[in-house]
């Protein structure tokens, strides 16, 4: 049985991203290429050429199948994946709960607004700016 | 389970093995090609500063960063960074952050709310109700023959490329919803299987912007405002744009006749 396995789906396809600083080098990470996942979000060649361009680019390993089935087989005591408000995504990632825990880790933010719920966009911008405009958002403040 | 490659002679060998993954894809390669690589040679290239004075023309000081920000491959921390070492004085790029910033304002909203993505999330401010707007794209819009030269020109563009300009993308959804009374989710999910930054929270709450399901009135456009921004690139004369060639006074009154009617009892 696999320990834990980092999970780069198509929103958090980048090996600077935060998860890659915690205390687990050598985790194995994968790239799943989900023909059901893609098949469903109905992407178009222009689409799935620019992200398996990007995934050549990365010292990843790309596996081909269904994501619930590869997890289940591997069967990892956790998953740890980048952050995404993608709704299906988060489905995905909700299913593999289930069975296994999975840790979602954020990118670097771009700004220190409050994570509040927002609704019109110059509400957010007037608590955003003052720390948007700064370099890493002032997070050495 | 099974290992896929990751390496290729050359580009055309990527693409036709990716083709051989999923045959059921639509279209060709885009000539913008993903990767960091790319991504970072984009970001050397911003020029954050005159940005703000040209970003809603063709020719404009655009990133292109969009596809890369949404796959992950660069964040708004970074292309922020950059920015700020291109000025002086924070407030010369006030309105590029302030672009970056609307990427995280959808995303906080599509958290808050993941049920948005696909809903109204308002009514519609244009006197109909969401029954009164169709549910399907017409062919002669996904095939880029409405007979509207400027229409017709970006959305080959988005087919072939899969980029637009943000600006087009507002002259697109305002086309399709308000000019042809179809509802903001078909073009959204249009857009979404072809831009290369095509992404849930950012494209369709920006469509329901335009719609007016999450702003307070409807975006419309005509043909002077296309001639201002792409006459210089694209076809924007009056025979081949009729429709669109009209003041916002008669294209509210025309594409809007129950709130001129109700406005007119006021």
């Amino acid at each position: 049985m696999i320990d834990t396995i980092i999970w780069l789906h198509d929103k958090g396809l980048s090996i600077s991203h935060p998860l890659f600083e915690l205390p687990n080098a050598g985790t194995p990470c994968f790239f799943i290429w989900d023909d059901g996942y893609f098949k469903q979000r109905a992407y178009s060649l222009k689409r799935l050429v620019f992200i398996y361009e990007s995934l050549c680019e990365m010292p990843i390993q790309i596996v081909q199948g269904n994501t619930l089935e590869i997890f289940t087989e591997m069967r990892p005591q956790k998953i740890i994946t980048p952050y995404t408000a993608d709704t299906e995504i988060n489905h995905l990632i909700k299913q593999l709960a289930k069975g296994v825990a999975v840790e979602t880790i954020r990118s670097k933010p771009f700004s220190m607004a409050p994570n509040s719920d927002v609704k019109r966009f110059f509400k957010y911008w007037s608590k955003a700016k003052k720390t948007a405009m700064l370099e890493d958002a002032g997070k050495n403040l | 389970m099974r290992n896929l490659q990751n390496q290729f002679e050359n580009r055309q060998a990527l693409v036709n093995y990716v083709q051989k993954l999923a045959p059921w894809a639509e279209g060709d390669a885009s000539e913008i090609e993903g990767g960091l690589s790319q991504g970072l040679e984009k970001l050397q290239a911003i020029d954050p500063i005159n940005y703000g004075n040209t970003r809603n023309f063709a020719d404009g000081k655009i990133t292109q960063l969009s596809a890369y920000v949404h796959h992950g491959i660069i964040d708004l921390n970074q292309i922020r960074n950059e920015a700020l070492r291109h000025c002086s004085q924070p407030e010369q790029i006030i309105k590029f952050v302030q672009e970056l910033a609307w990427r995280d304002f959808w995303q906080r909203v599509a958290e808050h709310h993941p049920e948005w993505v696909w809903k109204d999330v308002e009514p519609y401010k244009t006197g109909f109700k969401p029954q009164d707007y169709a549910e399907i794209l017409p062919d002669d819009i996904t095939s880029a023959n409405t007979g509207i030269a400027c229409i017709d020109r970006f959305i080959e563009d988005l087919i072939n490329t899969g980029y637009l300009h943000n600006h087009t993308r507002m002259y697109i959804a305002s086309y399709i919803v308000h000019f042809r009374r179809i509802k903001w989710q078909a073009g959204a999910k249009w857009f979404l299987s072809h831009l290369l930054d095509g992404d849930e929270a950012s494209n369709n709450l920006s469509w329901q912007w335009v719609a007016s399901t999450f702003s307070n009135k409807p975006y419309i456009f005509n043909r002077e405002n296309v001639d201002k921004y792409f006459g210089m690139q694209i076809d924007t004369s009056p025979e081949h744009n009729a429709i669109l060639d009209a003041s916002y006074e008669q294209l509210t009154e025309l594409l809007f006749p129950n709130l001129v009617e109700r406005h007119g009892h006021d």
